[in-house]
């Protein structure tokens, strides 16, 4: 029988399927493991006519705690530059942490609090600590030590 | 069988979803019956004191993690748990009527989208693999696709034709002795403690002994191996798994025989999450591959990264990031 979590993100894709908001397209949901998206900010904002990838990953524990999600960072796509984005893609958002996710959110819940996190951004420029933090941050955002979390919302 | 095949026929089964119905009305009152959590319809739904409501599980796993509403982010703790058994009628009732619904409307709304045979096999619940043969488990038990409650294989027509009342009839006996024999050890209050609906209380692990824990695991006839940490696991995911049962009625109940079975099913999983090695050595020459490739990686990207502030005076250190590696060698670990 199926797993609980893949039951869960079986329905999420056939909503997906049936309709994503403007500015948010499913590239890839081949496993339970891993989904693509295409982020695109709409209207006029700092991120204008550009396309970000960004990556979720789940594990068993979906949705009681959250997704790993970031940017993908690779020679074709870039993350954006932002006060709350690293430059290894990794996202400084309360709902993917521990103390802001809430199972009741969604994948495309996530898409669109990090569509809106761009598109209302004023000043294009990296988080504070990106040079601190890029080089010890390891790969899967979720593993990141309580040391590295300075937040850039409180610097 | 590959991860490729296993979710295909994941997709290919077919799974009970409001988009179902052509009109967007009954697709509302379908989601409107289901958790916000598991996406599927209440099982022994509960309320919380803001009135929002979760299946009985998923709401008692959430709070392991978080001691809040997770809709209104209200702080919310087990003992404010209680039983909508009215919601609970609705959602059996609806289940029941569902698939009688969804002919009528797809007939309804255009031309016919589903056959009979089609609209039957979309009643509710959790996905529902075509072929019967996978649903009967070892010991001969069907998951009974209108209530949910696990009836055996060769009972399952006169269950369903009897409108799911014969339910709990043939495990009877056997859950009286379950009963008996749970409470007979434990209680000197034996009144207090037969009590059909009572929960297993919240327990504070840390000033227990492992001797204790292990004694409530046997009296539960539950594994008793493992260390603390295991044996608290597997007692706190009982009592989760125990009282999301009692918080359904009666006649949904499972028997605790199930229980169990649920509950190795879910060290299983945890098991599957968590790799155990044990010949390490063997693991390493497995492996030995990757831990070069990532060694390399980091010690690339550490120079690319160090190269700017090397020239200000900062010399480096160990070669290695010692994070890097230590993250290699259990890449499943969560939390």
């Amino acid at each position: 029988m199926a797993l609980a979590h893949t039951r869960r993100l079986n329905k999420e894709l056939a909503e997906i399927h049936a309709g994503t908001p403007v500015g948010i397209n499913l590239v890839n949901a081949d496993t339970f493991e891993k989904w693509l998206f295409t982020i695109e900010v709409m209207g006029t904002s700092e991120y204008e006519a550009k396309k970000f990838l960004l990556m979720f990953r789940f594990d068993n524990t979906y949705p009681i705690s959250a997704p790993a999600v970031q940017f993908v960072v690779d020679d074709t796509h870039k993350a954006p530059v932002h006060p709350h984005v690293y430059s290894n893609g990794h996202i400084c958002a309360s709902i993917l942490g521990r103390e802001g996710w809430s199972p009741v959110l969604t994948v495309i819940a996530v898409c669109i609090t990090i569509q809106s996190m761009l598109a209302s951004c004023k000043k294009k420029e990296p988080p504070l600590d990106n040079d601190r933090y890029v080089p010890r941050a390891p790969e899967n955002p979720k593993k990141v030590s309580i040391s590295l979390m300075v937040s850039p919302l409180l610097a | 069988m590959s991860k490729r095949n296993r979710l295909q026929s994941l997709l290919d089964s077919s799974i009970a979803d409001p988009s179902d119905f052509p009109q967007r009305e009954l697709g509302h009152l379908d989601s409107s019956l289901t958790c916000k959590i598991c996406r599927e319809f209440y099982r022994g739904p509960v309320s919380l004191s803001c009135g929002h409501c979760f299946c009985s599980l998923c709401i008692r796993n959430s709070m392991t993690s978080k001691q809040e509403c997770p809709v209104c982010r209200k702080c919310a703790n087990e003992g404010q748990i209680r039983p909508v058994a009215a919601l609970e009628e609705i959602v059996e009732s609806w289940k029941a009527a569902r698939a009688l619904v969804l002919t009528l409307a797809t007939a309804n709304g255009e031309s016919s989208r589903l056959t009979p045979e089609e609209s039957i096999s979309a009643i509710a619940g959790p996905s529902t693999p075509n072929k019967r043969r996978k649903l009967v488990s070892e010991d001969g038990l069907i998951d009974c696709p209108i209530c949910h409650t696990f009836v055996p294989f060769d009972a399952i027509n006169m269950h369903i034709d009897s409108g799911c009342k014969s339910t709990s009839t043939p495990s009877k006996p056997k859950q009286k002795a379950e009963w008996s024999k749970v409470f007979s050890k434990r209680s000197k209050d034996s009144a207090q403690e037969s009590d059909p609906d009572r929960r297993l209380p919240k327990l504070n692990y840390h000033t227990m002994k492992e001797k204790q824990i292990r004694e409530l695991l046997s009296q539960a006839e539950l594994s008793t191996a493992g260390d603390k940490n295991a044996l608290t696991a597997r007692h706190q995911q009982w009592t989760i798994l125990y009282n999301s049962n009692q918080d359904r009625s009666a006649s949904q109940r499972q028997d605790l025989e199930r229980i169990r079975k649920e509950l190795k099913k879910w060290e299983a999983e945890g098991k599957a999450r968590k790799v155990d090695i044990d010949d390490t050595d063997e693991y390493q020459r497995l492996h030995k591959q990757d831990f070069i490739e990532l060694i390399e990686r980091a010690r690339r990207s550490r120079f690319h990264s160090h190269k700017p502030q090397s020239s200000r005076g900062r010399e480096g250190g160990s070669p290695i990031e010692e994070p890097e590696v230590s993250e290699v060698t259990d890449p499943i670990e969560v939390d």
